[in-house]
């Protein structure tokens, strides 16, 4: 099975993201996408952290964090089609890079899209964008791991025709039926029967509303034109801060960063114990002294 | 430097530059873009929208 390569870097110049900080992000989002993304999805990723953008290797698809996404869009493709991601540095930014990572495994080229029953009331059939943590990208339903906070996602069970009770739409269990969003997401689809884009959006207001976007032309991916008129980055970038979530995972980030440091005296200690006594070395001279031992009784006979 | 060091720097330049101005890619001129397409369709519902707003509040907040 292809493995997709992934390069998380810092391009930021007036915000400061500490090699320590890049790869901690870093190993959360393997994290995630190893042990919760990949079961589901049946995709196979790596994360790795870079220090510059010229030591991400040629054939992998590079997240860069920036101080500022020109026009808010985070997802774009390469002179050769290739993905790569943008992500507005905040004090949230392992979200939104949780967030662009999940969407660019899933749909790699941003333009996947799966059939199903439009959640507009005068609609029939539509084609749905895969855009797998639009629905529920609000910070209050991700989830956090090694204390930072990550995107939750949908299940390819969300397309599903019908509702069943206990059915896991959503990672982390928020999504109580298919095709249907949440409190700051939103859902993207094609009307079968007129060619026209809409979103279903849920961005203010007690309950979620339609937009028309028209019919797409032009080039580019699909998803590359609906994140520019979503603004995905922008808004988390701006949302982090103030969700109970967000405080949580702080708190968590603090103790999980105490927990570590503790960790890491007690390695130090040990590496020093190591340097001077290796008790395996005292093992293998005990052995070696025996059969001398033996052939001096030997000689004496 | 070597062939594959310059590869990267080429590439991460490139990036760069595709960073910088994402609006500089090149569109055929004859036609609007996907993005202008719904930049535009976009500002016709906000404008949309305004208009009513602005109707209901000559009729009385109704």
């Amino acid at each position: 099975m292809l493995i997709h390569q992934l390069a998380l870097v810092s391009e930021t110049k007036s915000n400061t993201i500490t090699p320590s900080q890049i790869t901690r992000v870093a190993a959360a989002l393997q994290k995630q996408a190893t042990r919760d993304f990949a079961p589901l999805w049946q995709v196979n990723a790596t994360v790795d952290a870079f220090d510059r953008l010229e030591d991400v290797p040629v054939g992998y698809w590079p997240l860069i964090v920036v101080d500022d996404v020109p026009g808010a869009a985070g997802y774009h493709t390469d002179e050769n089609k290739q993905p790569y991601s943008l992500i507005e540095y905040s004090d949230s930014w392992s979200l939104t890079a949780s967030h662009e990572m999940l969407e660019m495994l899933a749909d790699p080229f941003g333009n996947r899209l799966v059939s199903g029953k439009s959640p507009h009331p005068d609609q029939g059939q539509a084609r749905f964008l895969v855009e797998v943590a639009d629905p529920s990208e609000d910070e209050a339903f991700g989830y956090t791991i090694n204390g930072l906070l990550v995107s939750d996602f949908f299940t390819p069970r969300f397309y599903d025709p019908v509702t069943v009770p206990g059915t896991r739409y959503s990672f982390g269990g928020h999504i109580q039926a298919p095709r249907t969003i949440l409190r700051g997401g939103y859902i993207s689809f094609e009307d079968s029967a007129t060619g026209d884009w809409w979103q279903q959006i849920w961005f203010e207001g007690n309950e979620p509303k339609f937009r028309k976007l028209g019919k797409l032309s032009g080039s580019g991916s699909i998803r590359e034109a609906i994140d520019a008129q979503t603004k995905t980055v922008s808004r988390l970038a701006a949302s982090g801060p103030s969700s109970k979530q967000y405080l949580a995972a702080r708190t968590l980030t603090a103790h999980v960063k105490e927990s570590t440091s503790a960790r890491a005296g007690v390695w130090r200690a040990e590496i020093e114990r190591l340097k001077g006594a290796n008790p395996a070395e005292k093992a293998f001279k005990d052995k070696a002294a025996k059969p001398a031992k033996a052939k001096t009784k030997a000689k004496g006979k | 430097m070597s062939e594959d060091a310059q590869q990267r720097k080429e590439r991460a330049d490139r990036l760069r530059k595709m960073m910088r101005r994402p609006e500089a890619k090149p569109e055929p001129p004859e036609r609007e873009s996907l993005k202008e397409g719904i930049e535009r369709r976009m500002r016709e519902l906000d404008e949309a929208e305004r208009e009513s707003r602005r109707d209901d509040g000559e009729a009385g907040g109704t």
